[in-house]
């Protein structure tokens, strides 16, 4: 057997046209503008060297104080599955059955659901808002997530620091940190019945047994099942807003909220957090003694020792 | 050019919107490059492309310019080819991609049978697994150096060898299966083995190369 030439397969490079595509979704809502071009022509009608390093100057100096393009507004709206926007320096994470608004990397208004939100340093652009409800959360590069709840809204900050404003006041929220501290969220979920490891005749449609919100919403609220589903089918693709989906899950305390605590725990041991997963078995042990994920839980609890 | 790189980068993450439409411009191709020599297709490389450059920008921030800005790009570039391919494995090369083959062209024939070969040779490495198939692609197909797949790969020189060595066992007793592979890719006169070979002419950018 010789040993063949793998070298020799050709490459198909991607046309021009392909690439503005991706420039132009990159940026989103900024349109691939070549800088640069005014003042190549600039500088062809300008003979004297002098006067051309003057007008490169006057150039340089607009590029650095020109004030940013007006921004187009875009509207944003999941189904089962979350998606991923990009508007300049800011990464939206938009999660399932979430409806949000945004006007470049200046603002952004979360209507339904929640939002990771990865903001590059800002330098001397202006902070990023991001809005949900009453509260608005103001930012100049971090990662956080703002979760609507009702007319009000739950932020959780990865790294960074967020000043969050709500009816004039303002808290810092640091890394690791929640707003609001430790105290009841104003609404919850209305609860639903318990479909463990539910069969397709339980929960026909979960999505049309919520009652309809008293402020007019796009979309019917996800039911757990729903959210459930949509969490497990993010794993592979996004396993921090899957955690992020299983975590607002286990709060309740019906059968939903059992495999959501499991599925966080066996999601951070896939990940190698093994304390994190350790902690998240006990916690299911010992909310959910009997739960139906009670033996693998245990099971899971050994393997980690 | 390291410092060069860090300078770029550094603008990038403070928000230069021209840093950033330039690093898309500098290293565009090569990440697709990267990405087509792992996958064999341009199906879906518009969106793998867009989903290694919004990676590419949040994890400027740490790039410290230990190794070249390229070779920093090439391992953030395979983790998201790793993660397609484990996502979703194609089952067979798709031929959607392949441009037309122009009237008159003299060396029309060839290319056709290349690309008739690259279709054959990718959809035997669909059955590989993934980690075998993308040590195997940069190394035996990209021509890059074991130590530099098992860098971008994140594993040992040892694990990577013993990948591309399974992967090529197979590949190779595959390939002398079907004729049109195995005449495509005879060496020529007994030439360079695969290991030592070149990476593609002309699809990377200036400076792309990396040791």
């Amino acid at each position: 057997m010789t040993r063949k030439r793998w070298d020799k397969l050709p490459l198909e490079p991607l046309d021009e046209g392909s690439f503005e595509r991706i420039a132009r979704r990159l940026e989103t809502t900024e349109p691939v503008v070549p800088a640069a071009a005014p003042g190549r022509r600039q500088r062809r009608w300008t003979a004297p060297a002098l006067a051309m390093a003057a007008a490169s100057g006057v150039l340089v100096a607009w590029l650095a104080l020109r004030p940013d393009p007006p921004m187009a507004a875009s509207d944003v709206t999941t189904q089962a599955t979350g998606t991923r926007v990009t508007a300049g320096g800011v990464v939206l994470d938009v999660g399932p059955w979430s409806t949000l608004h945004y006007e470049g990397d200046l603002r952004v208004v979360l209507e339904k659901g929640h939002v990771l939100c990865d903001v590059m340093p800002r330098g001397t652009r202006p902070p990023v808002m991001v809005e949900a409800g009453d509260v608005a959360v103001r930012v100049v590069g971090t990662r956080f997530a703002v979760y609507r709840e009702g007319a009000t809204a739950r932020v959780e900050v990865e790294h960074g620091v967020v000043e969050v404003l709500r009816g004039g006041q303002a808290s810092r929220v640091g890394a690791g940190e929640k707003w609001p501290v430790a105290k009841a969220l104003p609404e919850t979920p209305a609860p639903e019945a318990p479909a463990p490891k539910a069969t397709p005749e339980h929960t026909p449609s979960l999505r049309h047994t919520a009652p309809p919100p008293k402020h007019a919403q796009p979309l019917p609220a996800p039911s757990p099942r729903e959210r459930y589903e949509a969490a497990a089918a993010l794993e592979s693709k996004d396993p921090t807003a899957a955690r992020a989906i299983y975590a607002e899950l286990a709060r309740g305390d019906d059968a939903w909220a059992q495999n959501a605590l499991y599925a966080q725990a066996r999601l951070a041991q896939e990940r190698g957090q093994r304390d994190e997963a350790a902690r998240l078995c006990r916690q299911y042990l010992a909310r959910f003694p009997s739960g139906a994920n009670a033996q693998d839980a245990r099971e899971l609890l050994d393997k980690l020792k | 050019m390291r410092q060069e790189d860090l300078d770029l980068a550094g603008r990038c993450v403070s928000g230069d919107c021209t840093a950033q439409r330039e690093l898309f411009r500098r290293e565009r191709s090569r990440v697709q490059a990267t990405l087509y020599r792992i996958l064999g297709s341009n199906h879906d490389m518009e969106d793998l492309v867009q989903e290694a450059f919004i990676e590419i920008f949040r994890s400027l921030a740490s790039f410290r310019g230990e190794a070249r800005l390229g070779t920093w790009l090439d391992k953030i570039t395979v983790r998201v080819a790793c993660a397609y391919l484990s996502r979703r494995r194609p089952k067979v090369a798709r031929l959607e991609a392949v441009p037309e083959i122009p009237d008159g062209d003299a060396n029309a024939e060839e290319r056709a049978m290349a690309r008739e070969a690259a279709r054959r040779a990718y959809t035997l490495l669909d059955r590989l697994d993934v980690h075998k198939r993308v040590a195997f692609s940069l190394h035996a197909i990209d021509g890059r150096p074991l130590a530099e797949v098992a860098r971008l790969m994140d594993a040992s020189l040892v694990a990577t060898k013993v990948r591309v060595w399974r992967a090529r066992r197979e590949m190779e007793r595959r390939a002398d299966r079907d004729p049109v592979l195995r005449s495509f890719l005879e060496p020529e006169g007994g030439g360079a083995p695969a290991s030592s070979a070149r990476r593609g002419a002309g699809i990377h950018p200036p400076g792309g190369a990396d040791a």
